[in-house]
């Protein structure tokens, strides 16, 4: 036969406990191994940045990514040579972004701005994470 | 507004002491390291004295104790603040021991192990505390059913799904376990009876 007043009479005597004189120091124990943690993920996450970085180098290098750049750079001028031509036949003020000092080079720069931007946003990311 | 101003000229450490658990827990999870350490500052005790009524060594129930706290720390999102953070920590807590006894008695645990308890407690906390006393009287087994019951606050059912152990096994192991904590809790010379056969070898 179960006896719900000496039950409740345990559950109450178990949420009573002893209060151990070492408990800041388990408390700080515990936080120094959160830290840790967290100092750990840090550095697996640059870790693992570092040798992605790595491998796309030996990727990128591997596939003859100078010859295609180069190459690329000459599609990139011809096609603004062609755009500042069409544009400097522009009616009024249009006319003068043709006069504009914008070479291949500046394309490169911007799209270098914009994957440095994305790698930070994504590091960003996963470290909320 | 004076109490808010008050708090306000709290020391950070201080601040954290005055919330309540569910703002911390909040804090938390939001990464909040400091805000946890609060937490596990105010319920640590209670996570390690459920340990060492469930059986565990003091240095073994405080290891888990902190496994149980970063447990809850990697999956604090998961906390709807429904019960007592504690009571989900005790849980946490609760399940490792289990994972960690089952480890160690290898093959049908609840079956396993019935030997009595030696009574004699470990350490102040059992002294002090006449249920440390009287859980010390019962079997593995029925002690580890009992304090997950009582303690932990699973159902019969719980318990029995996470002792992976029938239903109907758990529920006789809390039943004697409970008749037994009765006779010492309610009846005064029981314990000592009990504790001066056993010192007599009887």
């Amino acid at each position: 036969m179960s006896d719900p007043s000496f039950e409740m009479r345990l559950q109450r005597m178990f949420s009573e406990h002893p209060h151990y004189p070492d408990a800041p120091l388990f408390a700080a124990k515990v936080e120094n191994r959160l830290a840790r943690g967290w100092a750990l993920r840090r550095v697996l996450i640059g870790a693992a940045g570092i040798v992605g970085g790595l491998i796309a180098i030996a990727q990128i290098a591997g596939a003859g990514f100078g010859a295609r750049l180069d190459e690329l750079g000459r599609v990139a001028r011809g096609t603004l040579n062609a755009m500042q031509v069409t544009a400097a036949h522009l009616p009024g003020p249009l006319g003068d972004v043709g006069a504009l000092p914008f070479g291949g080079e500046v394309i490169w720069l911007v799209a270098g701005l914009a994957v440095l931007a994305g790698a930070f946003l994504a590091s960003r990311s996963i470290q909320e994470i | 507004m004076a109490v808010e101003a008050d708090n306000q000229s709290l020391s950070p450490k201080a601040q954290l002491g005055a919330q309540h658990d569910l703002e911390l827990a909040a804090l938390a999870a939001g990464g909040d390291r400091r805000a946890f350490g609060e937490l596990a500052r105010r319920h640590g005790s209670a996570v390690r004295a459920l340990l060492r009524r469930m059986g565990a060594e003091p240095a073994l129930a405080d290891d888990l104790a902190q496994d149980a706290f970063l447990a809850a720390f990697e999956s604090i999102g998961e906390f709807r603040g429904e019960g007592a953070f504690v009571g989900w920590v005790k849980r946490i807590a609760a399940r490792l021991y289990i994972k960690r006894w089952r480890r160690r008695a290898e093959l049908d645990p609840v079956e396993g192990s019935d030997m009595e308890g030696s009574g004699g407690g470990e350490g102040e906390a059992a002294q002090r505390l006449d249920l440390d006393g009287a859980m010390a009287l019962l079997s593995e087994t029925e002690r580890l059913c009992v304090s997950l019951c009582y303690g932990a606050g699973l159902s019969h059912a719980e318990a029995a799904a996470a002792l992976k152990a029938p239903l109907g096994t758990v529920k006789s192991h809390v039943k004697r376990g409970l008749d037994k904590l009765k006779q010492r809790l309610t009846t005064p010379d029981a314990g000592l009876h009990a504790e001066s056969g056993r010192r007599a070898g009887v």
